[in-house]
């Protein structure tokens, strides 16, 4: 019989990333253009693009939660209602974080690797949402400052790439220097996984053998200002920042 | 800070110590200031700021472009100190 299970479980996952693909196409060539077509102004088309792409998430979560494949539980969301102009910083255990974080938030935007960028359905996406791409440059920072400062929301995985199951966290120091100098709060979002699933070293059709439990969970909410006052320069409270960030992450404080 | 350029390094020295949390030993003039001493760009405009300030020396940002280690550093310090006065 587990051999009918893991099978019939192996197939629902491959049958989920097909409809996931799928998704992205016809989100790209239907919904979009159908959706943007009476926008007027491109702001409108900013948060219309995020809201069709938090409604495809939210979807999809719910996909996996009744086909029986994964347990999400969320905690303590209903607190980023309020945030505004606050960077959300997350660990970055599985693939599908992203995807679980923006199925509970209609507007958000977001910092995407520069690999997706060249991906020709993605980028059609992501740059009609106004996604910024991850570039060490003075353009991409004062670009993600102005967005905080007119009060959106932007998520970012400061690991830069996922976390090795076991492994320590450790941050780049990207968000807190953002944090610090666009004088943004910080939320944290911590994610558990467990046992591990759709890892960076594991392939999606590794299942584990017990169902894979979720847990999103909204922690603390971080004012850069208080670093800048116990350390006086800014370089120095990023540095703070980044190492309380990191302990925060790991579940120590 | 003084006009030679050993002076110059140790001044520059205590500003990446002050700034940037570096152990004063692990600093020479051969570092390479992102791989070996762990700046980011956000960091390097600080320490031209801060370098503005404390050499009342006005520096254009393309002088730091070609600028990879310590010594780059204390040499466009250096020429910027000569040409002000």
């Amino acid at each position: 019989m587990n051999f009918l299970r893991e099978i019939w479980r192996v197939g629902l996952t491959a049958l989920f990333f097909v409809f996931f693909a799928l998704g992205g196409v016809i989100l790209a060539y239907v919904v979009l253009p159908v959706f943007l077509f009476l926008s007027r102004n491109q702001e409108a088309e900013k948060y219309k693009a995020q809201y069709a792409i938090h409604q495809m998430f939210r979807f999809m979560i719910y996909m996996l939660q009744s086909l029986g494949l994964i347990n999400f539980t969320f905690k303590n969301f209903e607190q980023l209602k309020e945030d505004q102009g606050c960077l959300f910083i997350a660990n970055h255990p599985t693939l599908i974080d992203y995807v679980a974080i923006i199925s509970k938030l209609p507007r958000c935007d977001n910092l995407v690797k520069e690999s997706l960028w060249k991906n020709r359905f993605i980028k059609r996406i992501i740059s009609k949402a106004d996604y910024i791409p991850n570039q060490e440059s003075t353009t991409i920072i004062e670009r993600i400052k102005a967005t905080l400062n007119e009060g959106n929301n932007l998520l970012m995985f400061p690991e830069g790439t996922r976390t090795i199951p076991g492994e320590t966290i450790t941050l780049k120091r990207g968000a807190a220097q953002l944090a610090i100098r666009a004088n943004a709060p910080i939320r944290l979002i911590h994610i558990s996984c467990k046992p591990p699933f759709l890892t960076k070293q594991t392939k999606w059709y590794q299942l584990p053998f017990e169902k894979p439990q979720f847990t999103l969970r909204v922690v603390e909410r971080i004012e850069p200002g208080d670093y800048l006052i116990k350390t006086g320069f800014p370089s120095l409270a990023a540095r703070e920042l980044t190492r309380d960030l990191e302990k925060h992450l790991r579940g120590e404080n | 800070m003084g006009k030679d350029k050993e002076q110059i390094y140790l001044e520059l020295k205590k500003t990446l110590n002050k700034l940037f949390e570096i152990e004063l030993d692990s600093i020479t003039l051969e570092s390479r200031l992102y791989e070996e001493l762990d700046l980011d760009s956000i960091d390097a405009v600080d320490l031209i700021v801060h370098l503005q300030t404390i050499t009342k020396h006005k520096f254009k940002p393309e002088e730091f472009k070609s600028v990879k280690t310590v010594s780059d550093v204390v040499d466009v310090i250096y020429t910027g100190l000569q040409s002000g006065y």
